[in-house]
């Protein structure tokens, strides 16, 4: 008789388990959803954002073919002229790094120090400090601008850098012209190779970069080939200033 | 006696084996539930102990707790009022204290038993 008189708390508790486990699955797939969803959104935006680059890449190529095209059909009769002025554009495009170059320079390539970063790890773990061991956007920035004087044209892992590039982190990547690379860096730059190896040697950042023992090597190089630049900002807020204009505030300052 | 364990036991796994698919929005409210589920159940066990149990009572007030407080607490987020806390506290205090009495009752069959031998 004693299995009737516990009939009805067994119930209870068969019920009650089967709430529980249900309660707690229920509540695993909140936790996860919650965490998925929030993470997947920015990443769908993001890639869908690429895609979106990808494509505007894509007709700038198109278009400026189209263009090329234009310009090449030469206009009868003014041949001089028009040659000239397809001269004119191609300096132009050379000087402001959209086209496709290539000449003698060096090449750098800056490495995360994952090997410090280890031993560091072991040896003592309540100062190690990953941020001590990776290459930051500050690093890039400050050997860019040591050569930069030098260098005729500069790339990053094969982004062009122009007068709008921008170097710059964003979370635990490093951004060149919106474009986000991952290490090692590779730095190319066209110029006389010796006067830019003795640029990047001379410069403080070489010498921080190699106190701290990341891994920094130079090349230098017969031919180094480097693409364009991709997107290239228009400019509609800045306007040449004209030499009358200019002559009459050199005036009023020197009043 | 080990009927009531042996049925959580059942429970669980058939919780987990049949899987009956919880909206999540529902989460919350299942969660207030099993708190009410448990409030009974430990309620059962100490009338047991106390020989006071009553299946019916015990069953009716396991089905109308757990409904109610899920009720309470999907009312309080519709009116903007946190409900579900009334149900959490009245459930955890009496959780509490049926558990120090069936731990009294435990000890006080133990103390009458050895007295016996």
């Amino acid at each position: 008789m004693t299995w009737k008189r516990y009939l009805p708390i067994t119930i209870a508790c068969i019920i009650t388990g089967m709430l529980l486990s249900s309660a707690l699955r229920a509540q695993t797939a909140l936790e996860n959803s919650e965490k998925a969803s929030r993470n997947q959104t920015l990443i769908d935006i993001i890639n869908s954002l690429e895609e979106e680059t990808k494509v505007l890449e894509e007709t700038i190529d198109s278009l400026r073919a189209q263009i090329e095209k234009i310009q090449n059909e030469e206009a009868p009769g003014q041949q001089g002229y028009v040659a000239s002025l397809q001269d004119q554009i191609q300096q132009l495009k050379l000087r402001s790094g959209q086209t496709n170059v290539s000449g003698p320079g060096i090449i750098i390539v800056l490495d995360d120090n994952t090997a410090g970063a280890e031993a560091a790890k072991i040896n003592n773990p309540e100062f190690y400090n990953p941020e001590d061991f990776i290459v930051h956007d500050k690093n890039l920035l400050y050997l860019i601008s040591a050569i930069r004087g030098e260098a005729e044209a500069i790339a990053i892992n094969n982004q062009r850098l122009a007068a709008n590039s921008d170097i710059r982190c964003v979370g635990t990547v490093i951004m060149v012209n919106s474009s986000r690379l991952a290490p090692p860096y590779e730095i190319k730059a066209i110029g006389d190779p010796l006067r830019l190896e003795a640029a990047v040697l001379n410069s403080d950042e070489y010498v921080y970069l190699k106190s701290k023992e990341m891994p920094v090597t130079i090349t230098k190089a017969e031919e180094i080939s480097l693409p364009g630049l991709k997107g290239l900002g228009t400019i509609s807020y800045t306007q040449p200033v004209k030499e009358e204009k200019k002559e009459e505030k050199q005036e009023e300052k020197g009043d | 006696m080990w009927f009531p364990i042996i049925g959580l036991i059942i429970g669980i796994l058939l919780g987990s084996i049949f899987t009956f698919p919880v909206p999540i929005v529902y989460a919350k409210y299942l969660s207030i539930a099993v708190l009410a589920a448990l409030d009974s159940l430990l309620g059962g066990v100490r009338g047991i102990l106390e020989d006071s149990f009553d299946g019916t009572i015990l069953l009716s007030g396991f089905f109308t707790n757990t409904l109610l407080a899920a009720l309470l607490a999907y009312m309080g987020d519709h009116l903007g009022v946190d409900l579900y806390l009334a149900a959490v506290l009245a459930f955890g205090i009496r959780l509490f204290n049926n558990l120090g009495f069936i731990r009294r009752d435990f000890i006080n069959r133990y103390r009458a038993k050895r007295k016996i031998l």
